[in-house]
């Protein structure tokens, strides 16, 4: 078949190579139309539903609201875990689906058992809904506005009213999340001076409220000739009209609205609050839709916001356009990797031209690039892969290899074509180009297999790491498919086209002869002393190997964006203009170091997010200098956490967007040792969990053990009196909704100015609702008219309430974590399970669970590894179907170590530490190494089977020299080609690239120089060839 | 073949190298771990050496650099003096009743005043009919009709007396002597002229049940508007009998010189709780912050020392406390802002640290 395929590429080589043209131009049309992002889809397959519960406490909302929804929930087909969270306020159900199951499908069944839950959820709580699928970068873009002579209000209703709707409006935006500002609303603020003047309650107030401005349909009159509907106007809707709504009317005089309250626009409880460099004003976070590319839709943002330029220049207001850019980075590290890509490449020419000596021959391999390329972007486009970061690395680690395809079936034809120039019957052109073209085909073709297989475990990487790396695979094995491709129709039909009738000078390339002579003495010498060779090089790998257990990990190098995102978060209860105030005194300190040039904060949560943050949370956007190198944003870095450490009363985290986004995705504790204990009784839990971590924390080598318990906020718990009560003849649902109006606000209508809708709410004035006094004097009406004080009725005290209460699979979960220091993970787990056991009582209703990082990463890496020993069988039985010896396989796997210890020299010169960037790395190496290998075994195959020498030291030098040059120039070509990106790694777009490409030059380099030097010794010495 | 060797023999030293190399980077990582662990616990320790007790209170020390940059932010503490008052709750009365009852009393009074005449024209037809009888030109008859008609006379103005008698009496009892007065005495007539034409309030005060007044006849401030500030002085009348709801505790009449207000009007009094001023630390709102259901402060010491003090017996006031107690020194600062930022690095421990860095 591929006989087949050559032979009919150089027969109908024109064609060939109209159709190879034409793929590249619709590659690059494609290309020019493909958007960009910065990784791929890595969330897990995940359906958050927020059910907002306006005043509802923690464990309320948890009871009737977390647990209707996870019961309705529950049984559906495909769901792998479910997790929530419920605070006060919110709920928060996480499901989890496995991976391999439809998204959109997941979504429509979570849809329809919400859809029947309504009724179930209580008064004022509600509904339940499926948050907008985000990317998994899910900000786009962050902005913020502040104004200088506008309120926070007018601010905040020009957002809503007309920024969002307009950033709303792009393709591709899921939603927007908006930090700060006072929602405007129509409030009836309850005077209780006034009230205790009238002898009126507060729920009286809300009635009369509710009563002037309910809206009800009308219906309608009918006769036998007509039907006319019946249309209501005249209720009160502005605030002069709200006044006269009367509330109470006693013996001709009546008490109005306006007489006991003031009405007024006020805010609405705030859920976060906004700063911009210090000032206040309002953050918008824009959340990309699931899918939607980065890119594109931040630009298609920015075009649209820039039509609200007038709006805000007429209104006093200041835009703060890009306080957060994740396409900054796109567009540097794009910037960057295609700059290094063209210098990468210009090596590559310039290599050719030097060891081919001949442009004709450079070009025709130069020509693989591109096409390979550019057909993986291809196909990857219409497989639905969106082109990010992770691709382009695909791409660009694959860069060097595409060309050795080319390189060797071209180097090859010359060689014969010049060779068959010398003949005295010289073979047809046709027939030569067709002979030296098949005579490395059967390598070429098991070398590039072999180079792709390696790649396949990475594909079935589960979790994070899968769904992160997956796509550079695919681009890489797509990229080496695509270049066999090319090598077996393309390349011959070049060659033929431009060698064949090209006046070949019968004389080796220069450099190839300089160094050929150099090469066989050397050779020589060492085949006269193979076990020192062999025992220095034994040490040599020793040595490498012993290495890579001390070298540091990390999941992926710090990525330079150019931003930081910090958060920080006091203890719980602070309040959001606490949070404000202290973020404004961090926000100065911050851009006082220098690189940073903006700084954003946003504090509690925004009203549609999924976050359960409090008011005790900020996040801080810093974002930098773009001409920041690596190693300055690592200082700046460095800087905020110096600040950050200092400033009282703060936890912090200050991270880059990528292990911000990872961390947000992957819920649960990341630590090694997780024990999580589920029970039904909080206190029984919680003292549970004090024990285990008393007990972990006597196991030898825990360290950093901590009850990852909701921390405690303070709240003020109003315990009726029941009794009280009903000497008043009070029933409590009218204390409560006496507090609720007052405190939470109660919303009785719609208030329309200027086409906006407000609600309007009955409430107490702010004033009157910030300190436990106000609750504690609050007026309740009693039955007999008289209006006394809360406190009568109720024991107000301030007490330590719960912040969260978390379940996993619908039950309550308390998780105790820790690290491990100077012992193995396994015999630790193991001690502690024996301990806990041992010295803590547990039952069928409180029971433990020991999980954590450890546990996934063995069970990840046990994946990995049968998955790997089948990828490597497989590689075997194609290297033993290359080769055709066992002996010779085994020893051609010698080279290997050699390849391990270069690139661990590259990982120790580049900084000591192994990413899974680096992993991949050698991943790749180890194809190309294999690939190396057989091309030198398979030519002493090819000499003793094809050209009938028998095997001996003659001939291995020969064969060494004749493949002198394809393996010196494969291995130039992709250490050159990786070069630009490995110098400087660690700046934008070369931070994962980086490292692989460290790697890939220093075990190229050092396989190349032991598989040149030592393995045509080792395999004189101890290979077998015959005919 | 020396070349060769040469060579081979750097390779292994080298490799040599590269292995002594390794085990030193090997150390290092193993170092730089054990130095983050200890830099982790030596934070937390450090954390904890700055929470002292100072006087049995829980303290904090900051760098001076560290105040500085959280803002912190403190004054001196004020020492002020007050009157002190409470409020208390009162009713415009209606006094239609009051005018009804005067004139009912004065129509009774009249009634009363026209039978006593009455006796005492029959006491002056009896007398002549006595003389008139002993001089035998009236009949028997005639005498006994006449002194059946005093008798009867006598009857009535007893019967009118008792009923001024009850009126009184329950005019005293269910408006007091002092407003019974206004009714029953003629000296007060004027008064009660003004309390009728509404140029005088009658006012019901009623003491929140836990108050008593501190010194007799005391008069009171009012206003409808809860402004103390624009309150009118109400004279004290008397110790009213009535009671405006079971929730409050004693009631008094007060007479307020003012045309604004009517009848029914529910209005605000503050009243005096002692003759002399109370002195104390002033602690604003934006100074506290609650804790064990407690409201607290903190002040600085010196330099670099935060001391948390309970507020527990201070006076509640409009926008603070009033602490009369000698907790607070002359030389400390009360810190007005950041105070939470405090009482979080003094509980920072209870923060979840979610940094793996």
């Amino acid at each position: 078949m591929l006989s087949t395929l050559v032979r009919f590429s150089i027969h109908y080589r024109g064609v060939v190579i109209a159709i190879a043209a034409l793929l590249m131009f619709y590659s690059v049309y494609q290309l020019s139309r493909a958007g960009l992002d910065i990784f791929p889809e890595f969330s897990p397959n995940l359906i958050v539903v927020q059910t907002e519960a306006p005043g509802y406490s923690t464990e309320q909302v948890e009871i009737l609201v977390t647990r209707p929804i996870e019961t309705a929930l529950s049984g559906l087909i495909g769901i792998d875990h479910v997790r929530s969270e419920s605070i006060q306020g919110l709920s928060i159900v996480n499901i989890y689906f496995d991976e391999d199951t439809d998204i959109y499908r997941n979504r429509q069944l979570v849809s329809e058992r919400l859809a029947g839950l309504t009724n179930l959820l209580p008064e004022g709580v509600g509904p339940a809904v499926p948050v907008p699928m985000a990317s998994s970068s899910a900000t786009i873009l962050t902005i913020g506005v502040t104004s200088p002579g506008k309120d926070l209000m007018t601010l905040r209703s020009m957002v809503d009213w007309n920024l969002v709707p307009t950033i709303l409006s792009v393709p591709g935006v899921a939603d927007v999340n908006v930090f700060g500002g006072d929602v405007k609303q129509l409030q009836i603020q309850i005077n209780e001076d006034k009230l205790k003047q009238y002898g009126i309650g507060i729920n009286e107030v809300a009635d009369a409220a509710k009563q002037a401005t309910g809206i009800y349909g009308s219906g309608y009159i009918e006769n036998n000739n007509q039907r006319l509907s019946l249309s209501l106007a005249g209720l009160p809707e502005q605030k002069n009209e709200l006044e006269k709504v009367i509330v109470k009317h006693e013996e001709g005089v009546s008490v109005t609205l306006g007489d006991v309250a003031n009405i007024d626009y006020g805010a609405e409880p705030a859920f976060g609050a906004g700063s911009i460099k210090g000032e206040a004003g309002i953050v918008l976070m824009v959340i990309g839709q699931y899918g939607a590319n980065t890119l594109n839709v931040s630009n298609a943002v920015e075009k649209a916001i820039q039509g609200l330029d007038k709006i805000f220049a007429d209104n006093d207001i200041k835009l703060h356009p890009t306080l957060f850019r994740p396409a900054n980075y796109i567009e540097r590290s794009v910037s960057s990797i295609t700059g290094h890509l063209l210098i990468g490449g210009l090596f590559v020419v310039a290599v050719l031209v030097v060891f081919l000596f001949n442009f004709r021959t450079a070009f025709i391999s130069v020509m693989a690039i591109p096409l390979s390329l550019l057909t993986a972007i291809l196909v990857l486009l219409e497989l639905g892969v969106n082109l990010n970061i992770m691709v382009i690395g695909g791409l660009a680690i694959a860069l060097g290899e595409v060309v050795d395809d080319a390189i060797i079936d071209t180097e090859n034809i010359f060689r014969r074509l010049r060779q068959n120039k010398l003949l005295e019957n010289p073979l047809p052109m046709k027939d030569v180009v067709y002979n030296a073209s098949m005579e490395v085909r059967g390598s070429v073709v098991y070398a590039s297999f072999i180079v792709a297989l390696v790649f396949v475990p990475l594909l079935h990487l589960s979790g994070i790491t899968g769904r992160l790396f997956a796509p550079l695979g695919m681009a890489y094995i797509l990229s080496i498919m695509m270049s066999l491709l090319v090598a077996l129709t393309v390349t011959p039909a070049l060659c033929y086209m431009l060698l064949a009738k090209d006046k070949l000078r019968n004389i080796e390339p220069p450099l190839i002869n300089m160094l050929q002579p150099y090469y066989a003495k050397s050779l020589t010498l060492i085949s006269r002393s193979p076990y020192l060779v062999i025992i220095s090089t034994v040490l040599f790998c020793l040595a490498g190997i012993s290495v890579l257990p001390g070298v540091g990990g990390q999941f992926i190098p710090n990525l330079r964006e150019g931003h930081y995102i910090v958060h920080t978060s006091s203890i719980a209860g602070t309040s959001l203009k606490e949070s404000i105030r202290v973020g404004n005194q961090l926000t100065k300190s911050f851009l006082k170091i220098p690189g940073v040039i903006s700084v954003s904060q946003w504090a509690g949560r925004a009203e549609r997010g999924a976050d359960t943050f409090g008011s005790h949370y900020s996040e801080f956007e810093v974002d930098l200098d773009n001409a920041l190198s690596g190693a300055e944003q690592q200082g700046v870095l460095d800087a905020l956490r110096t600040t950050l450490d200092d400033y009282p009363g703060l936890r912090y985290e200050a991270h880059n967007f990528l292990s911000e986004r990872i961390h947000e995705t992957i819920s649960g504790y990341t630590t090694p040792i997780v024990v999580n204990i589920y029970g039904n009784d909080l206190n029984e839990l919680d003292r549970k969990a004090t024990e285990v971590a008393a007990v972990m924390k006597a196991v030898k080598g825990a360290s950093g053990v901590q009850v990852q318990s909701s921390s405690a906020t303070p709240s003020l718990q109003i315990a009726l009196k029941l009794e009280k009560l009903k000497e008043h003849g009070l029933s409590p649902v009218a204390v409560v909704s006496s507090i609720k109006t007052a405190f939470e606000g109660l919303p009785v209508a719609k208030y329309q100015d200027n086409n906006r809708i407000y609600d309007v709410v009955v409430t107490l004035p702010e004033n009157e609702r910030q300190t436990p006094d106000d609750v504690r004097k609050l007026l309740i009406k009693t039955a007999g008219g008289l209006l006394l004080p809360l406190e009568e009725f109720a024991d107000i005290r301030q007490q330590s309430g719960r912040y969260n209460i978390l379940h996993q699979d619908g039950q309550r979960l308390q998780s105790i974590t820790s690290h491990v220091n100077d012992r193995d993970i396994v015999s630790f787990m193991q001690e502690l399970e024996d301990t806990i056991f041992e010295r803590v009582k547990f039952n069928a209703e409180l029971y433990p669970e020991f999980t954590g990082a450890a546990i996934e990463q063995a069970k990840a890496k046990e994946e990995l590894i049968i998955l790997s020993s089948m990828v490597l069988a497989v590689v075997m039985m194609l290297v033993y179907i290359a080769i055709g010896s066992l002996r010779n396989v085994l020893l051609m796997l010698i080279n290997l170590p050699f390849a391990l210890v270069g690139g661990v020299i590259a990982v120790l010169v580049t900084g000591g530490s192994l990413s899974v960037g680096s992993l991949v790395g050698f991943v790749t190496l180890f194809g190309i190494t294999i690939r190396n290998s057989i091309m030198l075994v398979s030519h002493y195959q090819y000499l003793v089977k094809e050209e009938g020498l028998l095997w001996n030291l003659d001939v291995a030098i020969k064969g060494a020299q004749e493949r002198l040059p394809s393996i010196l120039m494969t291995a130039l070509v992709t250490a050159l080609a990786m070069l630009p990106i490995a110098i400087n790694s660690d700046n934008p777009g070369r931070e994962i690239m980086g490292p692989m490409a460290a790697i890939i030059i220093g075990g190229l380099a050092s396989s190349t120089i032991l598989n040149l030097l030592v393995m045509p010794a080792i395999m004189h010495k101890f290979g077998k060839f015959s005919e | 073949m020396n070349w060769l060797i040469k060579s081979f023999l750097v390779l292994l030293v080298i490799s040599l190298i590269l292995f002594l190399t390794v085990q030193i980077t090997d150390e290092n990582v193993i170092n730089e771990l054990i130095n983050n662990q200890q830099s982790d616990e030596d934070d937390e320790q450090s954390e904890q050496e700055r929470i002292s007790i100072i006087d049995g209170y829980k303290a904090i020390q900051l760098d001076e650099e560290v105040i500085l940059v959280s803002g912190l932010e403190f004054e001196e503490i004020k020492v002020i003096s007050i009157s002190p008052q409470f409020m208390a709750y009162a009713e415009v009365i209606d006094v239609s009743e009051l005018v009804s009852l005067k004139t009912e009393y004065d129509g009774l009074i009249a009634d009363r005043n026209i039978v006593q005449s009455s006796l005492q024209n029959q006491n002056k037809i009896l007398e002549r009919a006595n003389a008139l009888h002993k001089a035998k030109s009236l009949s028997t008859r005639e005498l006994e009709k006449n002194l059946a008609d005093r008798d009867q006379k006598i009857a009535e103005l007893n019967a009118y007396n008792t009923r001024v008698h009850s009126f009184v009496y329950s005019i005293k009892s269910s408006w007091g002597e002092q407003l019974a007065s206004f009714i029953l005495n003629k000296e007060k007539q004027s008064e009660f002229d003004l309390l009728a034409s509404y140029q005088i309030s009658l006012i019901l005060l009623s003491l929140p049940k836990n108050k008593v007044m501190d010194f007799e006849q005391q008069n009171v401030f009012v206003n409808n508007l809860n402004q103390r500030e624009t309150a009118r002085v109400a004279t004290y009348l008397d110790r009213a009998n009535r009671i405006n709801n079971s929730l409050y505790g004693e009631s008094f009449f007060y007479l307020l010189k003012s045309e604004k207000v009517r009848a029914g009007m529910r209005l605000f009094a503050w009243i005096e709780e002692a003759d002399t001023d109370i002195e104390g630390y002033f602690v604003t709102d934006n100074a506290t912050i609650w804790y064990a259901n407690e409201p607290w402060v903190y002040v600085k010491r010196g330099e670099d020392l935060f001391i948390r003090k309970p507020l527990g017996t201070a006076r509640r006031m409009d926008n603070g406390w009033l602490l009369e107690d000698k907790l607070l020194a002359d030389d400390e600062l009360l810190v007005t802002k950041g105070s939470q930022t405090l009482l979080s690095e003094e509980f920072k421990w209870a923060i979840p640290d979610e940094n793996d860095d």
